[in-house]
């Protein structure tokens, strides 16, 4: 059995441990909810650009044509494709919060799989760049420190090089996967096409124009034009929006990770505590039954 | 007379809801003054001054913008740009100096890379302009 010392230097360090799990939970908590600020201050601009987007898409279908939108025809229409597919992997920059970066990860490789060799990692956040450079597995690159200070500026580079890779033909498709924000309690593993951008895409909620009555806009300057400015906007802020969920559901899983973290060290303090004080008394116990038998042997 | 409603939007958060009588946009292709009753338009903004008058009077206020979009319908004026900042909340010098600093790279910067530093240019200088209407 364990000596008392032993026990009480377990019992210490458990509890320094506990302390620390609990200040970064408190600290992820904080987080989470600046994060998730962000994301409902993007909502107004989500819910305008998309209307905006969607009146121009339903405009101009079949009309414009834009290096960004799919060619109508489907996606692989004959044209001379590289066959190589962009995977933008969306990872944490640091590690502790539970199976955050190993479910995107997981996921990542099955789609790398899938593609087989035409598949291109663009790792996001430390936590995936370092896999994926250990694995050796294709990459275009890698960026680090994404999130500690995440702004639109972030989103509109990684975009622009995105977009230009896309429209030079050096890739197919691009894709994204990511942890999607659901709850604090549950974050969803999500795998989305971000280009070509599919025209039902931007359509999606045919109900949304209900109302019926599809006005005459006046468009300054043409269709067209608005679109080929509309639509590198759009791009940009879906990277923002992912990037905008990984980060809140990092915080959320790490949150939750080091929620429950505390709660075992916790128990492992209880039983802990429980074994010293039995071994205390039976060490108490055994000095009093010397001390007894010692006075009897005495008398006698 | 009817008014206009304003909404002026940026990616962070909605700048702007207010009643006016009468808003000055800079479209793409020259500038634009929405008046109440005016047809549905959607139109291209680029990075300049976005003026309104307020309805319940007061002066003009003026707000630098960077390039978005605006929807008119119903008699409301529906803004999306990237950044927005109020006349009376740029600091005047700061803005000179961002300016000058980004022409100063435009002017550096080869073809190819001018086209990309072109709107931020014309961010910077639609402040410092902006700065000096109030």
């Amino acid at each position: 059995m364990a000596s008392l010392i032993d026990l009480r230097r377990r019992i210490r360090s458990v509890k320094n441990t506990q302390q620390i799990t609990k200040a970064m939970k408190m600290v992820a908590a904080a987080k989470l909810r600046r994060a998730q600020d962000q994301i409902l201050a993007t909502r107004p601009y989500a819910l305008e650009l998309r209307k905006v987007t969607e009146h121009l898409a339903a405009v101009s279908a079949g009309e414009v044509e834009h290096p960004l939108l799919t060619p109508a025809g489907g996606d692989d229409g004959g044209e001379a494709g590289s066959g190589k597919t962009l995977v933008l992997v969306v990872t944490g920059d640091k590690g502790l919060c539970g199976a955050f970066n190993a479910h995107v990860q997981r996921r990542a490789e099955q789609e790398m799989a899938t593609l087989g060799g035409g598949g291109e990692i663009l790792a996001l956040g430390n936590r995936g760049a370092d896999f994926f450079t250990h694995r050796g597995s294709p990459m275009r690159g890698a960026r680090r420190g994404l999130f500690k200070d995440l702004h639109y500026g972030v989103a509109q580079e990684l975009a622009a090089e995105v977009s230009k890779a896309f429209s030079d033909g050096e890739y197919d498709a691009v894709y994204a996967v990511y942890n999607e924000f659901i709850s604090v309690l549950s974050q969803r593993v999500s795998w989305e096409r971000l280009l070509p951008i599919a025209r039902e895409d931007v359509v999606a909620e045919e109900g949304g124009a209900a109302d019926g009555d599809h006005r005459d806009y006046l468009y300054e300057p043409s269709e067209a034009e608005i679109l080929n400015d509309l639509l590198p906007r759009f791009v940009t802020f879906q990277i923002y929006r992912v990037l905008l969920e990984s980060q809140a559901a990092e915080h959320a899983a790490r949150m939750t990770a080091m929620d429950s973290a505390t709660k075992n060290a916790g128990e492992l303090i209880d039983a802990l505590t429980l074994q010293y004080n039995r071994s205390r008394q039976a060490e108490i116990t055994t000095e009093l039954i010397e001390v007894v038998s010692g006075a009897n042997a005495l008398e006698g | 007379m009817a008014g206009l409603n304003l909404i002026l939007v940026t990616h962070a958060e909605k700048l702007l809801e207010v009643e006016c009588s009468d808003v000055g946009l800079p479209g793409r292709k020259g500038d634009m003054g929405i008046l109440p009753g005016h047809t549905a338009l959607i139109s291209t903004l680029r990075p300049g001054e976005l003026s309104y008058q307020p309805a319940d009077g007061g002066a003009r206020r003026f707000v630098a913008v960077a390039p978005g979009f605006c929807e008119v319908a119903d008699d409301t004026v529906t803004v999306l740009t990237e950044t927005a900042a109020p006349a009376e909340n740029i600091d005047a010098a700061a803005a000179r100096t961002e300016r000058d600093e980004l022409a100063a790279e435009y002017d550096r910067a080869s073809f190819e890379e001018q086209a990309g530093l072109k709107d931020r240019v014309d961010t910077a200088q639609a402040r410092v302009d902006v700065a000096g209407r109030v």
